[in-house]
């Protein structure tokens, strides 16, 4: 009587995990439904697909072949603006310039701009592109994954790069690309909210060259009282303005309380010939960085993203560098992969087809015990698929190939387990399936150790394929040590110890 | 038995090897249509279309020349035609049958032929030589630590040996068959690896069985 009780409480308990294993299989080899509107919607989350599988925001750029119109004086100066009047009084003449002068469309230049483009992407967290040059004609054809900062990604692919701090007045150029090291991004928090600052750093030339541009070009403010303001006005008004005309300075009075600021001279930071600040500096700079705020202080979320992307953005264009010719945006669309989803269906058949004929072999060499192992093994594939699932887990060619390796891995286990059992049970050891289950994994986990180290080292790193091949067979393996150590070795206990 | 197995092993390898050798350096290393120089049209129909349609009006039109099908945006309803070259006529006689089949207007003149450039060998390569260097670098020193019984200089040059190895035989093979380098590349190397270093541990274990049975005897 009780070992009947004990027969039956042993096939319940079989068939409870067998119940869930089919549970679980159903919920993620084919989801869960619920009505939404007049839709059913799968509720289960979708998986996230890499470039090679989602398909590539695909972009083009085209050497600018535009020409540039120019006014030169009898000397041969390039003047900044003038009218015709201007031009015909003072023999100016008007001259059409390329902005890609014939001697810049060089090989050499095609590939510094491909390498300059190549360091953005990297700067910009692109952990998967392919690019193309086409050294006769310098267009470059650029691949990179579909998301929300493709289209960033793209607004600064094609961005010169040009900075520059100039004279306001004579228009000097007193710092530019060649003197920076590195930029950076800064965030400031006070009552009023966050400020992004772009920190530029500069090498040692371009540190020297700073200190003493911020030490030429300085505010001189005077606050005045009522006495001293008068004093000044006097001695403005005594001596003519002969002297004063000579410093670019400023004379403002007030009534009552007067104040006197005396700008002598300010710079002009200039990125690709845009204005991004006209300044003097209150002291000298001997850090060798300046920090140029970006938007003001904010306390919304979405104004101080948008800030930050803006600095980030400038930040990647000055680190890589200035590109040596200037480059149209020709194409810029999303190209959907080539590999669809009835090609994924595909090969979700064929593995499963070979996983079927595997656990047959399973069934026919181990009879009952191949069976739950079996069973056990289709349960393994359904809780990895849902674990690559909430995982987030980017799923690209390469890590198929990973989940491919990880069934063949869990295969081998199940094999050597079984076959441990077998060579056990006939010795008639006792607490076989325990025994066995360490053996087995002890003998494999040391053969893969290899496998493991790879697989973590790759879960590191940033280029998309590797960290998903990496970060998939990272669960493989883990799930193949948990699951197989709970559910196979369970069903298989109460199967092979309840005799 | 196991010797001439072996031996035969050891020949069949040497032939890989040195006829893939000689095919790399003639012709070279064959590519995906994605990463030669190709060119390319992209045709806006207006309307959803099948890729099998396309695909019969490219085989009717460009032959045996590799295609790539893509839709276009997230509509689907303009289609990217990839290939090695497009002649002006194979173009227009491609809109006429895609103007008959999906009863559109399209004009050839409107479409023109595109040349994307190629993606070097060495860039597809190049993210995946560090990490891999890291890598065999950190395996080869775990190696020499649990297999310290055995003779590191040794375990070495066998472990690097079977490594490379493996990775030339692949080369060779894919030389041999006229493989092209593309997607599918990266993944068997990746799996050529993974298997060699189970090889080197099945292989170091077993010599360290027999050292146990010696020190036995």
């Amino acid at each position: 009587m009780k070992k009947e009780n004990r027969n039956v409480m042993k096939k319940i308990k079989i068939l409870t995990i067998v119940l869930l294993i089919i549970l679980v299989s159903m919920v993620s080899f084919f989801g869960i439904y619920k009505q939404n509107k007049n839709q059913m919607i799968n509720t289960v989350k979708n998986y996230s697909y890499a470039m090679d599988i989602n398909g590539t925001r695909t972009i083009k750029l085209k050497v600018n072949t535009e020409k540039e119109e120019i006014i030169k004086d009898s000397e041969g100066n390039v003047i900044e603006s003038a009218t015709d009047e201007e031009i015909q009084q003072n023999g100016y003449v008007k001259e059409e310039v390329p902005n890609n002068s014939e001697e810049v469309l060089t090989e050499e230049n095609y590939n510094q701009s491909k390498k300059i483009i190549e360091k953005r992407l990297k700067k910009m967290g692109v952990g998967d592109y392919n690019i193309g040059l086409n050294t006769q004609t310098g267009e470059i054809d650029i691949e990179i994954p579909e998301n929300s900062d493709a289209d960033t990604i793209v607004g600064i692919l094609n961005t010169i790069g040009r900075f520059e701090i100039i004279d306001s007045e004579t228009k000097e150029v007193l710092l530019d690309n060649s003197n920076i090291k590195a930029s950076d991004i800064l965030y400031n928090s006070t009552s009023s909210g966050t400020t992004t600052y772009l920190e530029i750093a500069f090498d040692k030339d371009g540190k020297n060259k700073l200190e003493e541009i911020s030490k030429t070009y300085v505010a001189v403010e005077e606050e005045t009282t009522e006495e001293a303001a008068e004093e000044t006005t006097e001695e403005t008004t005594e001596e003519t303005t002969e002297e004063t005309t000579t410093e670019t300075s400023e004379t403002t009075e007030t009534d009552e309380n007067s104040t006197e600021t005396a700008e002598t001279k300010e710079i002009i930071i200039k990125i690709d010939d845009e204005e991004i600040l006209t300044t003097s500096f209150d002291e000298p700079i001997t850090t060798g960085k300046i920090q140029l705020s970006v938007g003001t202080a904010t306390t919304d979320t979405s104004t101080l993203q948008d800030n930050i992307a803006q600095a980030r953005n400038v930040a990647t264009v000055l680190d890589s560098g200035k590109l040596p010719i200037q480059y149209d945006l020709d194409k810029n669309e999303y190209i959907l992969s080539d590999i669809s989803e009835q090609d994924l269906v595909i090969i979700e058949i064929a593995i499963a087809a070979i996983v079927v004929i595997g656990i047959i072999v399973l069934i026919i060499k181990y009879k009952s015990n191949g069976l739950l192992a079996g069973f056990s093994y289709i349960g393994l594939v359904a809780l990895y698929m849902l674990l690559i699932r909430y995982t987030n887990v980017i799923i690209s060619i390469e890590s198929i190939f990973g989940i491919i390796v990880m069934l063949i891995l869990n295969y081998i286990f199940t094999i050597m387990l079984l076959s441990n059992i077998n060579k056990m049970s006939k010795e008639k050891k006792s607490n076989v399936v325990n025994k066995a289950t360490l053996e087995t994994y002890t003998k494999f986990f040391n053969r893969i150790i290899p496998i493991c180290i790879m697989v973590i080292a790759f879960c590191f790193v940033k280029w998309i394929p590797i960290n998903s091949f990496g970060m998939i067979s990272f669960w493989g393996l883990t799930i193949i040590a948990v699951y197989n150590a709970v559910i196979t070795r369970f069903l298989l206990k109460i199967k092979t110890e309840g005799k | 038995m196991k010797q001439k197995s072996t031996k035969i092993l050891v020949i069949f390898i040497a032939i890989i090897l040195v006829v893939g050798a000689v095919i790399i350096f003639a012709k070279g290393l064959a590519f995906e249509l994605k990463y030669q120089n190709n060119q390319k049209v992209e045709i806006n129909l207006g309307k959803e279309f099948n890729e099998n349609d396309i695909k019969e009006i490219t085989n009717e039109v460009l032959g045996n020349q590799p295609v790539i099908i893509q839709a276009i945006e997230v509509y689907k309803d303009s289609v990217s035609i990839t290939t090695t070259q497009i002649t002006e006529e194979q173009k227009t006689n491609m809109v006429a049958k895609i103007n008959e089949k999906y009863g559109t207007e399209l004009k050839a003149e409107d479409i023109t032929i595109e040349h994307v450039s190629h993606v070097r060998g060495r860039d597809i390569i190049k993210p995946y030589v560090i990490p891999f260097v890291i890598v065999t670098a950190i395996i080869l020193a775990y190696l020499v630590i649990r297999y310290n019984k055995l003779n590191s200089l040794e375990l070495l040059t066998q472990s690097i040996g079977i490594i490379v190895l493996a990775q030339l035989v692949l080369l060779g093979i894919i030389a041999i068959t006229r493989m092209p380098i593309g997607k599918f590349t990266i993944p068997t190397i990746l799996l050529v690896y993974m298997l060699s270093t189970y090889i080197c541990t099945t292989k170091f274990d077993k010599d360290l069985e027999k050292i146990k049975v010696k020190e036995n005897k």
